[in-house]
């Protein structure tokens, strides 16, 4: 029996890891390199190839993971086997399951921040699910204009952030600082953990560091889940933002930083609204002050007011005492007058020029003027007599 | 020197002055000179008071 006729095009699944990738995109063709492990040691290897009537499942799986189709990742693929004599033993891959890949990408990010967790307690603390960290911790500052931005240089996540930050309409500054950085590839992590200690070794005060990659394709997100730099992000003592482009899920870089924003672009806007909230905060409580003033103003014109009638009043008041004390004393001054008394039957006698007021003061023959109220009469005395008197 | 007679004193015055006629505390010679002083002091004081109530208009 011919191996052909033992398995035809029967299709089998396997679980296998990549060893080795020759990739021919421009020919829609790939070779692999499949391996079987046991605690590291290859156990069973086979070569397998996707032709280009399956080619496209590659692009597939790259989409749907956000992974880069390489070496070194474990895969269930749908595989017919195939011999011969020319070529000898190979698998010809029909599909690869992405929610296997997904899966195990997953459980490896869970592991990575259940270690996280675990072995910096006092950096990354976990509950119900949301993480703590010491970068989250931090206070913000009021106003964030000083950044140190960690990119690859000239890309479109660069480009974006500082376009978005640079032509912002409120037209705040910003003072951006680049350390430049892999942000692709298996050194992309250590890369990234680097510039973040040239940050620190700066000694500037930076008031925030922004982590960015952008555009091109969802690929290569793997450094972002790396424990390395998910611990330095956790335990940088200066607030960073990431916008990494990552549109499916957050990574272990994401839920490690002070803000997770999605893109570039999205962390420069988180940037300038801060600033526009401090501002805001500024004119409200500039508003709210003019408020107050307006208000005492129109306080103290209004007890001016008060003040003013009280015055009035008074003024009036005391004006109208004046006039009836005024009056008060006229009619006295008019009662008390000499005239009235002469007019009620009495009368004034003189000896020259003196009023006399006693008899002591007159004697026998002097010459006397009466006056009454409405004349005078001139007499002389004839007799004096003591001993009248009159008590009242 | 003769100081500049202000309302208040005049009032004070001329009050004093009533007090006293009224009390018989004014000798008769001095009587008349006291009733002149008195219109005096009054017609003052009309016209301080006229004067002050002219401003405040």
């Amino acid at each position: 029996m011919t191996f052909q006729e033992t398995f035809g095009r029967q299709s089998f699944w396997v679980i296998a890891e990549t060893t080795d990738i020759k990739n021919y995109p421009d020919r829609n063709y790939c070779f692999l390199g499949l391996a079987e492990k046991n605690d590291g040691s290859v156990v069973a290897k086979i070569d397998a190839v996707v032709w280009s009537q399956h080619y496209h499942i590659i692009y597939n799986f790259e989409k749907a993971t956000g992974m880069r189709f390489e070496k070194n990742m474990r895969l269930l693929l749908q595989v017919v086997i195939d011999y011969k004599p020319a070529w000898g033993l190979r698998l010809h891959v029909l599909q690869i399951d992405h929610q296997f890949t997904l899966g195990q990408l997953a459980m490896e990010k869970d592991l990575t921040l259940q270690k996280l967790a675990k072995e910096n307690p006092n950096d990354i603390a976990v509950e119900d699910g949301i993480y703590s960290t010491t970068n989250k911790r931090l206070g913000q500052q009021l106003v964030m204009q000083r950044i140190a931005l960690i990119t690859a240089p000239d890309s479109d996540g660069q480009r974006d952030f500082l376009h978005e930050l640079n032509s912002n309409q409120f037209g705040y500054q910003f003072w951006v600082d680049e350390y430049h950085s892999l942000m692709q590839g298996a050194q992309a992590a250590t890369a990234m953990v680097t510039q973040l200690k040239k940050v620190l070794q700066s000694e500037k005060a930076y008031d925030a560091v922004v982590i960015t990659r952008g555009g091109g394709g969802q690929l290569d997100f793997g450094p972002f889940d790396a424990y390395e730099l998910g611990l330095a992000i956790a335990r940088f003592p200066i607030p960073i933002i990431t916008g990494i482009g990552h549109e499916r899920n957050v990574s272990i870089a994401d839920l490690m930083a002070h803000q997770q924003v999605k893109t570039p672009t999205k962390a420069a806007d988180w940037l300038v609204q801060h600033n526009l909230a401090f501002e805001t905060r500024i004119l409200q409580l500039k508003e709210r002050m003019k408020t107050a003033a307006t208000q005492q103003i129109n306080d103290g014109k209004n007890s001016l007011s008060q003040w003013q009638n009280n015055l009035s009043h008074a003024v009036d008041n005391f004006l109208n005492e004046q006039h009836y004390s005024l009056s008060e004393l006229a009619t006295k001054i008019k009662l008390l007058h000499p005239h009235n008394q002469l007019k009620r039957g009495y009368a004034m006698l003189k000896k020259g020029n003196t009023i006399i007021t006693s008899i002591r003061q007159l004697k026998q023959e002097d010459n006397l003027t009466i006056t009454l109220h409405d004349g005078s009469i001139a007499t002389q005395i004839k007799n004096i007599d003591n001993e009248t008197k009159t008590e009242l | 020197m003769k100081q500049k007679l202000s309302y208040s004193k005049a009032l004070a015055e001329l009050r004093e002055m009533v007090e006293a006629i009224e009390n018989n505390e004014v000798p008769l010679e001095e009587l008349l000179p006291k009733m002149e002083k008195a219109q005096e002091l009054l017609a003052f004081c009309r016209e301080q008071l006229r004067a002050v109530e002219e401003k405040l208009q």
